[in-house]
């Protein structure tokens, strides 16, 4: 949708794997998306799908002796692959920032939070050690936090959970990024300092217009923040549309799965639907569909080879799906 | 499962205990149903010494909580990360010794137990942990793990019978039996979980408590640990105490549900009453919170301000007056009593009253 209709980011059939013993893992897989200005896209799966790695590639934090093999990561007309080290950090944290699950084991626990915001500031606008401070203390109260004068000179384990990723925020938001990707933001945090955060990020995001990539395992999150939907496994994106086609019409088996394992407060029920068996060893995929052995709905097909993505519906309403069902069916 | 007496008038709670007469009396024990663990005025105070950066005093983690939990029946304790549920599960089973207020299990007290009777009461009381990674012992195969609670207790005469009953144990869990002599680290979350639940129930326990068992897992395996536990209790006739803060999952789960704030209970209610009609503003607020999967589905959300309070050093009066949109002068003076509201349906707020 991208209310502007301006892509901000565009990843183009992303390739990223780690070695193994059993061979290579392909953690992302021929991922490609756009994400436009003021637009929330979410990434949903289980863990192990390639969710996280395909956020470390964007901003090419993908750590040894994993690698981005191919593909295009197109930002501002530039290949983000294809940058020097220098420039890519001069992007990072900068224009697009990341926004991690855990707050207390990414900030630095000997350093003030104060000093901690400050240094994006002073590297990336250039500000002086005064000017720096200052917007740090305006950050602070922007996300809500009581007292920010002195607050900012507290240490990370002074803070509660809610309190860390309030600064993991306002880290990420003191250079107005154009791309905000934010990994499970909230997984660490109780629902009603969950609902705190959600309505933060939504406010700011509103407010500077940058693109937001939600990466969650929660479908109801997905339901309140996204604009449109990806749904990865085993590295590949198995569906893709609109909020409202994803959650409310899914194609792929996967997602149907993953929408009725969830108890539902807004449903009552006996015994809940199981996806038997788990999330395949990357490294030694099943043959076929990656999906096959735990589809309820596998045929013949299923296991001669990888089914290709389909698209359907208009540009407004776009669901794609990476099935043989809705192949066969259309 | 006790669901079947849940709706006579003498399983309600408006009917005072005291009152019923003996006759019916004798119907509860036989319908099974007298309450298996009985809590009153639990509390478990940390002494927090007085050193070089704090000025001593107590965390009250549990502060005065009343809870019965019938043969059979699912009682879920939810709240936020330090409002001691956790605390409470382990106040019970005496993994941790109870400041104050007594715990009788099957009518004994079991604080004035000796440490051997105690440990033989253990057998029918079993803990299932949230971290399937931190709770086994690396060192063990997973046959060792699940017949440990067997070794203790003597239950098996020679080692065939103890590897056939590991097996049974494991089969019975959805594990395949052959893994009996691997190791955890080499098994997934959710197998890891099973292992968890196959230890917990090894000995036939009456009660097992179930501190978010599924809290650590993927969507998909946490459906598959939900639907064993619902199953065990069918087959097995358990009772469970299951803490969790995820309501959804609660909402599958539970009979009865106690929402805890700072120590204490807020809310107590069947799980109808609790998801139709929640009283507190804090369970209100809680179930306002969870984001519905469903984008038909519009609601609007209640976003409290500010943290959960130290439970060092609790507000004044109602403890949850500092978060509440409905909070007045009242709210700051007062502390409100866990009062019955409706039928089986008690509320710790003066607004209320």
């Amino acid at each position: 949708m991208g209310d502007s209709g301006t892509v901000v980011l565009s990843v183009k059939n992303l390739q990223t794997s780690f070695p193994s013993r059993n061979g290579k893992a392909r953690a992302v897989d021929g991922v490609s998306f756009d994400v436009g200005r003021g637009e929330t896209l979410g990434i949903v799966g289980e863990s192990g799908c390639g969710k996280s790695v395909t956020a470390l590639s964007i901003i090419r934090l993908v750590g040894e002796p994993g690698r981005v093999e191919g593909g295009e990561i197109l930002y501002g007309g530039r290949d983000l692959l294809e940058l020097p080290l220098g420039e890519m950090r001069r992007i990072r944290g900068n224009k697009i920032a990341m926004i991690f699950q855990e707050p207390m084991t990414s900030l630095n626990p000997v350093l003030t939070v104060g000093a901690q915001i400050s240094e994006a500031l002073r590297l990336h606008e250039g500000l002086g050690k005064r000017e720096a401070m200052a917007r740090t203390r305006e950050m602070l109260a922007m996300v809500n936090f009581p007292a920010p004068e002195k607050r900012a000179k507290e240490y990370p384990h002074q803070l509660s959970g809610g309190m860390r990723q309030r600064v993991m925020i306002a880290m990420a938001l003191c250079c107005t990024p154009d791309v905000l990707i934010c990994d499970e933001p909230t997984t660490a945090l109780d629902v009603t300092i969950q609902a705190q955060i959600i309505s933060l990020i939504e406010e700011q995001k509103s407010r500077t217009g940058a693109a937001v990539l939600m990466i969650t395992h929660d479908l109801g999150l997905i339901s309140e923040m996204a604009d449109r939907v990806i749904v990865m496994y085993a590295g590949k994106i198995v569906e893709e549309g609109t909020k409202m086609n994803v959650l409310t019409n899914p194609l792929h088996p996967y997602t149907e799965g993953l929408l009725n394992a969830v108890p539902r407060i807004d449903r009552d029920s006996g015994t809940l639907d199981v996806i038997p068996g788990m999330v395949p060893n990357l490294a030694c995929l099943p043959e076929g569909c990656a999906f096959r052995p735990r589809c309820s709905r596998a045929s013949e097909a299923c296991l001669m080879s990888p089914p290709r993505f389909e698209t359907l519906g208009s540009d407004s309403s776009f669901h794609g799906v990476n099935c043989w069902l809705a192949e066969s069916a259309s | 499962m006790s669901s079947k007496f849940a709706d006579s008038a003498i399983f309600r709670r408006n009917v005072p205990e005291e009152k019923i007469p003996i006759e019916d009396m004798a119907f509860i024990v036989e319908g099974n149903s007298a309450p298996l663990l009985e809590v009153k005025d639990l509390k478990k105070w940390f002494r927090v010494s007085k050193g070089a950066f704090s000025s001593g005093g107590a965390v009250r983690a549990l502060d005065g909580v009343d809870l019965d939990v019938r043969v059979g029946e699912t009682v879920a304790l939810v709240g936020e990360s330090g409002c001691g549920k956790s605390t409470l599960g382990r106040a019970i089973v005496r993994l941790l010794v109870p400041t104050s207020g007594s715990v009788r299990f099957e009518g004994e007290n079991l604080a004035s137990l000796r440490s051997e009777t105690l440990q033989k009461k253990r057998r029918d009381m079993q803990f299932i942990f949230q971290d399937p990674y931190a709770s086994l012992d690396p060192r063990m195969t997973i046959g060792d793990v699940i017949a440990e609670p067997l070794d203790i207790h003597r239950i098996c005469a020679s080692r065939a019978e103890r590897s056939s009953r590991v097996g049974e144990i494991m089969e019975t869990v959805g594990l395949n039996p052959s893994y009996a002599s691997r190791y955890a680290h080499e098994l997934s979350g959710g197998q890891r979980q099973r292992i968890g639940i196959a230890r917990a129930i090894a000995l036939h326990p009456k009660l097992v408590i179930c501190d978010e068992p599924v809290s650590a897992l993927d969507v998909s395996i946490q459906a598959q640990i939900i639907n064993l536990l619902k199953d065990l209790q069918t087959r097995f006739g358990m009772a469970y105490i299951f803490i969790s803060h995820d309501l959804n999952v609660v909402r599958h789960i539970a009979d009865r549900v106690c929402v805890m704030y700072l120590g204490k209970f807020v809310e107590t209610a069947d799980k109808r009453d609790i998801f139709g009609s929640p009283r507190h503003p804090y369970t209100q607020a809680l179930l306002s919170a969870i984001p519905v999967s469903n984008p038909r589905v519009k609601r609007e959300k209640i976003v409290l301000k500010g943290d959960i309070p130290s439970p060092a050093n609790p507000p004044s009066g109602c403890r949850f007056h500092t978060r509440c949109p409905a909070a007045t002068e009242v709210c700051r003076q007062v502390s409100p009593e866990l009062k019955e509201v409706a039928p089986g349906h008690r509320c710790a707020c003066s607004r209320m009253m």
